[in-house]
C-alpha cells in the first residue's frame, strides 16, 4: 500500500465516522418527515441551507484537532511522510466528506420531489452553496491548525464563516460573493421580449438546468480563493509550526467583531437611507390622507379631529415645497377626493368622483363633484346622475355599516360593487360608471355633458379589474395573465389600460407604471412583478417577471405593507403601523413608521432604498414626483425626499 | 497604590475597550439606522450594558489571579490587602461605566433631543450606570472568593437570574414603582427597570439602600479577600 493511500484509509476511518451522522440528520431525519407528511415530500434543502456551513467547520477543525495536538503530532512528524501530503489528504477527504453529507441530501429530494419544492429550489443549492460550503470550510481547517484548540478553532470559524455571509452585504466592492445574488441571478435570470438573455448559459456542473450568467463566475472565483487561501495558510501553519495563542482576547474580540458585522448588515438592510430635502410641520391632529401631484402643483388632503377633511394646495418649487391654505370642502363625505383628477393647465380644479344615498333608499347614485380651489372658501359644484344604481352596494353611510337590498336594475347588473372613477386628457373628462359619460371641459369650471355611452367591463369586474390578482392571491403558478379593460370611445387601448391599473382606479394592492404591474399579496409581504408583453384593443397581457420574498431580517424589522405607489421604475411601499390587535407577532411590537423602495425595472424586484421615522405612527399620501424626487405624509410631517443617491 | 491601579489598568484595558466599543456601535448603529423609537432601542442598548458589563468585569479581577497562580505574589507584596481589592474595584467600576459613558456620549451626539427630551436620555444612562453598579458589587463579592473565571462567572450569572426571577416574581405579584417593598428597593433591577416610573423621592431611597448594600458587600469582600484559602499550605 502506498503512503497516500495509507493516509487515504487512515483519514477515511477516522472521519467517516462525520459521515454518518451528517447523512443521518440530512437525509435519515427528512426521510422521517416525508413518511409523516401527508403527500410524502422530502425537505431536506432548508436544513442543508441553514447547517451546511456549520457541518464544514465541525467537519474542518475535526479533522485536522485530533492529529495536530501535543504527543500524536510529535509522532506524525517523526514519520517518513511530508507534512504536504499528508495535509493535504486531510483536507481532501474532509472536504469530501462535507460535499457527500450535503449534496446527496439535495440529489434525493430533487429527485423525489420532482419540482413540487416549498422552500427554496433544492437545485440552485447545489449549484451554488457547494463553493460556500467549500471555502467555510477551508477557514476552519486552516483555524483548526493555527490554533490547535478545538473549541476555540470552532468558534472562530462560525465567526469567519458569518463574516463570510453577511460582508457582502455590507461592502459593495465584494457584493459579487453574496449568496443571495448568485441564487436570484439563476432564479430570474433576465428577459427581453419573454426570452432569456443570450449572456446566460446552462451551469455545466449541474446535471439539471440552472442558469448563470458569466458575472456570477466571480462568485464561484472568490469562494475558491477563499478556500485555497485556507488550504495554503493551513500548510504553512503546519510546516513551520506556526501557532495562535488563544485566549479570551481573541475569542471576544472575533465574536464581537462579527456582531459588528451582523450590525451594520442590518442597518444597511432596514437602516434609513434616502435623502430628505425639507420636512413640513402638521399642525396638531392633522393628519396627511392623501398627496397628488404632477410634479409642479397638487394637492394635499388632510383630517383634522375638528374640521374633517381639508385641502391644501401645493407647489412643488425647486427649492422645495410651498403650500396653500386649508380648505374644508362641503359634502367632502359624499366624494371620493383621493380619486380626483384635473387638467395639468387647471391644476386647483379637481373633478372628483363619488357617490350619494338616495332618499328612503339604501341604494347610492354616482356623483361628479366640480371643487374650486383657487378661491379662499373652495366652491362644490355637484352632478348627480341617479339613473346609475348599482346592485349589492355595501357601504359605510352616517357611521353605520348598511347592506343594501337589491334593486332591479336589470340594466345595470353588477357582480361586484365598484367606486365610480375619473380620467382626465385633451380638455374631455371620462367619468366611469356603469355608463360612461364624457364631457367636454373647455370651461373647467362648467363640464359640459357630451355623450353617454354604455360601457362593458365584462368579464371582469370594475374594482378588481385584472385577473393577475387572482392568480397571484391564489399562489398558483403562472407564466402570462390577462387584464381586461372597457371600450371607451376617443381612448387609446394604453389610455383605457390606465384607466383599470392606473392610479385613480382604486386598486389596493396593485401599481403599474412604465409597462411594469407590481402586486403585493394579501399578508402584505411578498411582491410580485409583471411586465406588459401585449396590448391589443381589450386586453393586456402580462408576463411573470420576479418576486420578492422578504429576507428574515427585513421579515423581523418590517411589517405588512399599507399603501402604495409606483414610478421611475421604483415601488414604494409604506409599511402598516403597528397595531393593538399585532402584539403577538414580534416583529410588529417595532414601533414607528417605515418606508421601502423597490427597483423593479431589473427581473426580479429589489428593496433598494429605506426610510423609518420611529416619531410617525404611520405614512400616507404616497407621491413619487416625475423628477425622481418623493412626498410622503405623515402624522406630524409632510417630507420632500431628494431623488434616489443610486439605483 | 499608583503602581496597581497601573498593573490594573494594563491587565483589563482591552476589556474597556471591547465593552466601549461594542457597546457604543451598537448604539450608534442603531440610532444611525432609525428602524425603531430611540427610546426602545437605548432601552435594548442599557438592557445589554445591565446584564453583560456587571458579569465582564467582575469575573476578571479576582478569579482571574487566583486560577493563573499570580494572587499569591500579589498578596506577597508590601501593600495591605485591602489596597489591592481597592485597585481592582476601582477598575471594576471603570470597566461598568466607561462604556456607559462612551455610549451615552455617542447617543446625544448622533440623536440628542431627536425623540427623546436631552434629560430623559440622561435619566436612562445614569439609571443603568447605577443598576450596573450595583451587580457588580454583587458579583464581585460574592465571587471573590472563587478559585478560577469559569465558577465565578456562574455565580455571577447565578446572581443575575436570582435578581431577574425576584423582579419578575415582584412586578407579577403587582408592586410597582411608586409603592415599592423593601425587596425592590433593594434590587438592583428597581433602578433600571422600575426607576423611570417612580417617585424621585423612592428612587433617592432606593439608591441610598444600594449604595450601603454595596459598601458593606465591598468591606465584606475585602475580609474574604485577605483570608488565606483554605486547603491550600
Amino acid at each position: 500500500m502506498s503512503r497516500t493511500k495509507a493516509l487515504l484509509w487512515k483519514e477515511w476511518h477516522e472521519v467517516r465516522v462525520l459521515l454518518a451522522i451528517a447523512l443521518f440528520v440530512f437525509v435519515g431525519l427528512p426521510m422521517v418527515g416525508a413518511m409523516e407528511d401527508r403527500v410524502h415530500r422530502f425537505s431536506a434543502s432548508p436544513w442543508v441551507f441553514l447547517l451546511g456551513g456549520l457541518l464544514g467547520v465541525l467537519v474542518g477543525v475535526g479533522t485536522v484537532s485530533r492529529d495536530l495536538n501535543g504527543r500524536l503530532e510529535d509522532f506524525w512528524r517523526s514519520r517518513p511522510v511530508g507534512v504536504a501530503r499528508w495535509v493535504l489528504v486531510k483536507y481532501f477527504i474532509g472536504l469530501g466528506v462535507v460535499l457527500a453529507a450535503l449534496c446527496i441530501p439535495l440529489v434525493i429530494e430533487i429527485v423525489l420531489n420532482q419540482g413540487s419544492n416549498v422552500w427554496t429550489n433544492p437545485t440552485l443549492i447545489l449549484a451554488w452553496n457547494p463553493f460556500v460550503w467549500t471555502a467555510g470550510y477551508g477557514v476552519a481547517f486552516a483555524a483548526a491548525c493555527l490554533i490547535r484548540r478545538p473549541a476555540h478553532a470552532a468558534v472562530i470559524s462560525i465567526a469567519a464563516l458569518l463574516v463570510l455571509y453577511f460582508l457582502p452585504y455590507a461592502l459593495p466592492p465584494i457584493q459579487f460573493m453574496e449568496l443571495s445574488w448568485v441564487m436570484d441571478g439563476s432564479e430570474f435570470p433576465r428577459e427581453s421580449f419573454g426570452h432569456v438573455l443570450s449572456i446566460y448559459h446552462r451551469i455545466p456542473w449541474m446535471p439539471w438546468r440552472v442558469l448563470y450568467e458569466p458575472r456570477q463566475l466571480l462568485f464561484v472565483l472568490g469562494m475558491l480563493v477563499v478556500a485555497v487561501a485556507g488550504l495554503a495558510l493551513a500548510l504553512a501553519a503546519v510546516k513551520r509550526d506556526w501557532r495562535i495563542e488563544s485566549g479570551q482576547k481573541l475569542i471576544y474580540w472575533s465574536i464581537g467583531g462579527v456582531i459588528l458585522v451582523v450590525l451594520s448588515t442590518i442597518a444597511l438592510q432596514v437602516g434609513t437611507n434616502l435623502p430628505i430635502l425639507q420636512r413640513l410641520d402638521l399642525p396638531e391632529n392633522c393628519e396627511v390622507e392623501s398627496i397628488q401631484s404632477d410634479g409642479s402643483h397638487g394637492v394635499i388632503l388632510t383630517w383634522t379631529d375638528k374640521v374633517g377633511q381639508r385641502c391644501q394646495t401645493l407647489r412643488v418649487a425647486p427649492t422645495g415645497l410651498e403650500l396653500g391654505p386649508p380648505l374644508a370642502v362641503e359634502n367632502s363625505r359624499y366624494m371620493n377626493l383621493q380619486g380626483a383628477v384635473s387638467l395639468p393647465e387647471h391644476p386647483n380644479i379637481l373633478y372628483v368622483p363619488g357617490d350619494r344615498p338616495i332618499a328612503d333608499s339604501k341604494a347610492l347614485y354616482p356623483t361628479l363633484s366640480v371643487v374650486n380651489l383657487n378661491v379662499a372658501e373652495a366652491q362644490t359644484e355637484t352632478l348627480s346622475f341617479p339613473g346609475d344604481k348599482s346592485a349589492l352596494w355595501v357601504r359605510k353611510i352616517d357611521g353605520e355599516w348598511v347592506e343594501t337590498e337589491t334593486l332591479s336594475f336589470p340594466e345595470d347588473k353588477s357582480e361586484d360593487f365598484y367606486l365610480p372613477r375619473v380620467y382626465a386628457w385633451n380638455n374631455r373628462l371620462y367619468f366611469l360608471g356603469i355608463n360612461c359619460r364624457t364631457f367636454d371641459l373647455s370651461e373647467p369650471l362648467k363640464p359640459r355633458l357630451v355623450s353617454t355611452d354604455q360601457i362593458t367591463w365584462q368579464p371582469l369586474p370594475l374594482r378588481r379589474a385584472n385577473v393577475l390578482s387572482f392568480l397571484i392571491e391564489s399562489g398558483a403558478p403562472f407564466e402570462t395573465g390577462m387584464v381586461y379593460f372597457p371600450d371607451i370611445p376617443g381612448l387609446s387601448p394604453r389610455q383605457r389600460l390606465e384607466t383599470v391599473l392606473g392610479p385613480k382606479a382604486g386598486l389596493i394592492n396593485e401599481r403599474f407604471s412604465d409597462d411594469t404591474l407590481t402586486t403585493v399579496d394579501a399578508s402584505g409581504d411578498r411582491l410580485t412583478t409583471c411586465r406588459l408583453e401585449l396590448l391589443t384593443d381589450h386586453s393586456a397581457t402580462f408576463r411573470r417577471l420576479g418576486v420578492y420574498t422578504p429576507t428574515s431580517l427585513e421579515w423581523f424589522y418590517g411589517s405588512p405593507g399599507q399603501e402604495f405607489a409606483q414610478r421611475n421604475g421604483l415601488f414604494y411601499e409604506s409599511l402598516r403601523p403597528s397595531q393593538p390587535w399585532d402584539t403577538w407577532d414580534t416583529r410588529r411590537q417595532l414601533d414607528g413608521a417605515r418606508l421601502t423602495v423597490f427597483s423593479v425595472d431589473g427581473p426580479r424586484p429589489r428593496p433598494v432604498f429605506h426610510f423609518a421615522a420611529p416619531d410617525e405612527r404611520s405614512f400616507r399620501g404616497l407621491c413619487p414626483l416625475p423628477d425622481g424626487r418623493l412626498l410622503l405624509g405623515g402624522e406630524h410631517h409632510i417630507y420632500l425626499f431628494g431623488p434616489p443617491p443610486r439605483k | 497604590m499608583q503602581g496597581l491601579l497601573w498593573k490594573e489598568w494594563h491587565e483589563q484595558r482591552w476589556k474597556l475597550a471591547f465593552g466601549s466599543l461594542m457597546l457604543a456601535a451598537f448604539a450608534f448603529v442603531g440610532l444611525r439606522a432609525r428602524v425603531i423609537a430611540d427610546d426602545s432601542l437605548l432601552r435594548y442598548v442599557c438592557g445589554i450594558a445591565v446584564l453583560l458589563l456587571p458579569l465582564l468585569s467582575s469575573t476578571a479581577l479576582v478569579a482571574a489571579e487566583r486560577s493563573d497562580g499570580t494572587l499569591g505574589s500579589l498578596l506577597a507584596l508590601p501593600v495591605q490587602a485591602w489596597r489591592v481589592l481597592v485597585a481592582k474595584t476601582v477598575m471594576g467600576v471603570a470597566l461598568c461605566a466607561g462604556p456607559i459613558v462612551l455610549t451615552a456620549m455617542v447617543s446625544f451626539a448622533v440623536s440628542g433631543g431627536r425623540e427623546m427630551p436631552a434629560g430623559a436620555m440622561a435619566g436612562m444612562f445614569a439609571r443603568t450606570l447605577l443598576a450596573a453598579l450595583s451587580l457588580f458589587f454583587w458579583m464581585f463579592a460574592l465571587s471573590v472568593r472563587l478559585p478560577n473565571e469559569t465558577r465565578a462567572a456562574l455565580v455571577a450569572v447565578g446572581v443575575l437570574v436570582g435578581w431577574l426571577i425576584v423582579s419578575l416574581g415582584l412586578y407579577s405579584a403587582g408592586a410597582r414603582g411608586t409603592e415599592p417593598s423593601l425587596l425592590w428597593v433593594t434590587n438592583p433591577f428597581f433602578l433600571f427597570f422600575m426607576g423611570r416610573d417612580g417617585q424621585s423621592s423612592v428612587l433617592a431611597i432606593a439608591i441610598c439602600m444600594q449604595a450601603i448594600i454595596a459598601l458593606a458587600l465591598w468591606l465584606w469582600a475585602v475580609r474574604q479577600f485577605a483570608k488565606p484559602q483554605e486547603g491550600r499550605s
